[in-house]
């Protein structure tokens, strides 16, 4: 409580009983400058009823604009062939965690407020989703070519996940990821125009685009300092327990719209500067110094102390078995690339160590050095799995690979501190080996 | 350094969002709130109070949002504290706190832990305030008091503390003032928070 920079908590508190009164009363019409008091020639009769007839129309129109403006489209789906299981990839929301966190942060160009919803996921993931604010709800707009440009509020569901949207919590449940978007579509939304190529005709307009820094910094963080867009460096106090920040900005000179994105546990770019109680200030570099990016300390960040698994827990004989069979893949149209013809192969062994959540599993990797270019795939299990269970894992080798397919099944488990990126990606031969296999290619 | 004074030498920052857009309001409560609670502490030497007259400011604030004419953050604050200062002379004056407005728009007030209570208190440096106001008002000679006391407290016109005093208007001013200028020292906030910084 010592912290000058902390928000007290009953300030806090008032400012969300203000916030829901005050988004319960919507946008207030601003009040017209009365009319002069003194005429030189008065209104008759008729001519002040026309005059408050039209005033009163004039009113209703500016209403009808606001409101027609913010009226509601269909919900944002997960795109097409995208499910989310309770016991795969990052799970699905659990839904009593979920919360809109009170931090608003206007647009620009005026509209739904930016903000934050956080919750956790039956697979053990913390996760942290950005989004237009309506009405209490989280979403996005029906602009920048998003939803063909209805001009409509258009709500995403909690359990519309994005694999960057999450992290593997720390042993005290809480969740740390910093999250940075230079060329968001104001929409909210990475679809609609093209936000990378600016040579494409349905390219957003550089003032459509936003550059976004957001994210949770822990309990222990106070505020953040960033440049704005006349390179003046502004605060800002992080907002409840979890240390939630977000700063919206129009590109600029200091901060150009390009195609970097980051997702990490800390701010290791974008921002200036983060503020934490009783810990000194983590001075962001830029990435283009001498040694390039590095992240802020996880400040308040606790530990897991899970015993690790050893290659004694894991070892299995490992089995491969290569498919006969031969199948085209053609790729999207969009791509102009020629099908490939494939054929599967499959590892299959005995996982001796169950699989709980996103924090761990198991890793497979093939690689075939008979091919033009040597062939290469990473394939990890991405579900949970129960002690003894038989695991199959795939992998489609191209009909023009010949020689030998080689493997490595390892387990991977979460570490002390959650690394760059979501946490699905995991890195073979880092952990326990479980087997190796090997199989001749027809 | 006076608030006021501090306001008038910041750059004109554009607000983000006008007050009548809900986010635009709830995002001068995140700027400016602890500075008002600040500005309201060291005036009625009283956490709770503080709390109370910054709830009552913001509902009077949001209240009338529609008839702020600025455009940047500056005309904001000094909107906002010109209520404030207003908020603080009726509870001087009448001695019983205003909470009408904060009935009406349907806000409830969270009530201060004690360890909250300490923290207001110690960012205010009430403390050691009170310790200078008693050394400050020990300086004040008995007729710059009395009129401090109707010009400060009660709000009465010049012409009605002469009146009271039994002195010329300008006497009665001239008292008034140099005893806001011996009080004025300890009773404003030495540093201001401010959300920029170079």
């Amino acid at each position: 409580m010592s912290d000058p920079d902390r928000t007290l908590p009953a300030l806090e508190r008032l400012g969300e009983e203000l916030e829901r009164v005050a988004y319960a009363a919507g946008p207030a019409a601003r009040r017209r400058r009365r009319a002069g008091r003194r005429r030189a020639v008065p209104l008759s009769r008729r001519a002040l009823i026309l005059a408050l007839v039209g005033a009163v129309l004039v009113a209703a129109a500016a209403v009808a604009a606001t409101t027609g403006l913010l009226s509601t489209g269909a919900p944002l789906k997960n795109p097409a062939g995208v499910g989310f299981s309770p016991s795969r990839g990052e799970g699905v929301p659990i839904a009593s965690s979920v919360r809109l966190s009170s931090i608003r942060v206007a647009d620009p160009a005026g509209g739904p407020p930016w903000g934050l919803r956080t919750l956790k996921t039956t697979r053990g993931l913390g996760c942290v989703q950005l989004g237009r604010i309506y009405h209490g709800r989280l979403g996005v707009l029906g602009q920048d070519g998003a939803f063909a440009g209805d001009g409509k509020f258009h709500e995403r569901s909690p359990g519309v996940l994005s694999p960057f949207d999450c992290q593997t919590p720390d042993a005290a449940g809480r969740t740390f990821l910093a999250g940075v978007l230079h060329g968001l579509p104001a929409s909210g939304l990475m679809e609609g125009c093209n936000h990378v190529a600016r040579s494409d005709p349905k390219a957003c307009p550089p003032a459509d685009l936003r550059i976004v820094f957001y994210g949770l910094l822990g309990p222990r963080a106070t505020a953040v300092t960033y440049l704005d867009s006349a390179g003046r460096v502004r605060v800002q106090r992080t907002v409840g327990p979890d240390g939630a920040y977000l700063v919206v900005l129009p590109p600029s000179a200091t901060h150009p719209a390009g195609t970097a994105l980051g997702f990490t546990p800390s701010p290791a770019t974008g921002l200036r500067s983060v503020r934490y109680r009783d810990a000194p200030e983590c001075r962001l570099v830029s990435p283009r110094r001498r040694g390039g990016a590095r992240r802020c300390p996880l400040v308040g960040f606790v530990h897991r102390a899970s015993a690790p698994v050893t290659t004694a827990q894991v070892a299995s004989p490992v089995r491969v078995h290569v498919s006969r069979r031969v199948r085209t893949q053609v790729p999207p149209a969009r791509l102009h690339l020629p099908a490939v013809h494939v054929r599967r192969v499959t590892a299959v062994f005995r996982a001796r160590v169950a699989v709980h959540g996103a924090g761990s599993g198991y890793v497979t990797w093939f690689v075939v050095h008979g091919c033009r270019d040597a062939y290469g795939t990473i394939t990890p299990t991405d579900r949970d799995i129960a002690a003894g269970e038989v695991v199959s894992v795939s992998s489609d080798v191209p009909t023009a690979c010949h020689g030998t397919i080689t493997g490595t099944v390892s387990y991977h488990q979460a570490g002390p501190e959650p690394a760059n990126g979501p946490p699905g990606i995991l890195l073979p031969g880092k952990g326990p080996k479980v087997g190796t296999f090997s199989a001749p290619l027809p | 350094m006076d608030v006021q004074d501090a306001t008038d030498r910041e750059p004109a920052v554009p607000l983000g969002a006008p007050l009548t857009d809900p986010a635009g309001f709830v995002a001068l409560y995140r700027r400016e709130s602890p500075m008002l609670l600040t500005f309201c502490a060291r005036r009625v030497l009283d956490a709770e109070t503080a709390l109370d007259l910054t709830a009552e400011t913001f509902a009077q604030a949001f209240r009338g949002r529609r008839g702020f004419k600025g455009a940047t953050e500056v005309e904001a604050r000094a909107w906002l504290l010109t209520i404030a200062r207003r908020q603080i002379a009726a509870f001087l004056r009448k001695g019983v706190l205003d909470r009408r407005l904060v009935e009406r728009v349907g806000i409830t007030v969270p009530v201060l832990a004690p360890d909250e209570i300490a923290e207001v208190e110690r960012r205010a440096g009430l403390p050691a305030l009170r310790g200078a106001l008693g050394a400050e008002l020990a300086k004040l000679t008995g007729e710059q008091r009395e009129a401090l006391r109707l010009r400060v407290v009660e709000e009465r016109p010049y012409a009605e503390v002469a009146r009271s005093l039994g002195v010329t208007e300008a006497t009665a001013r001239a008292r008034v003032s140099r005893g806001l200028r011996a009080m004025g020292a300890a009773l404003e906030p030495r540093r201001l928070n401010g959300g920029e910084e170079r």
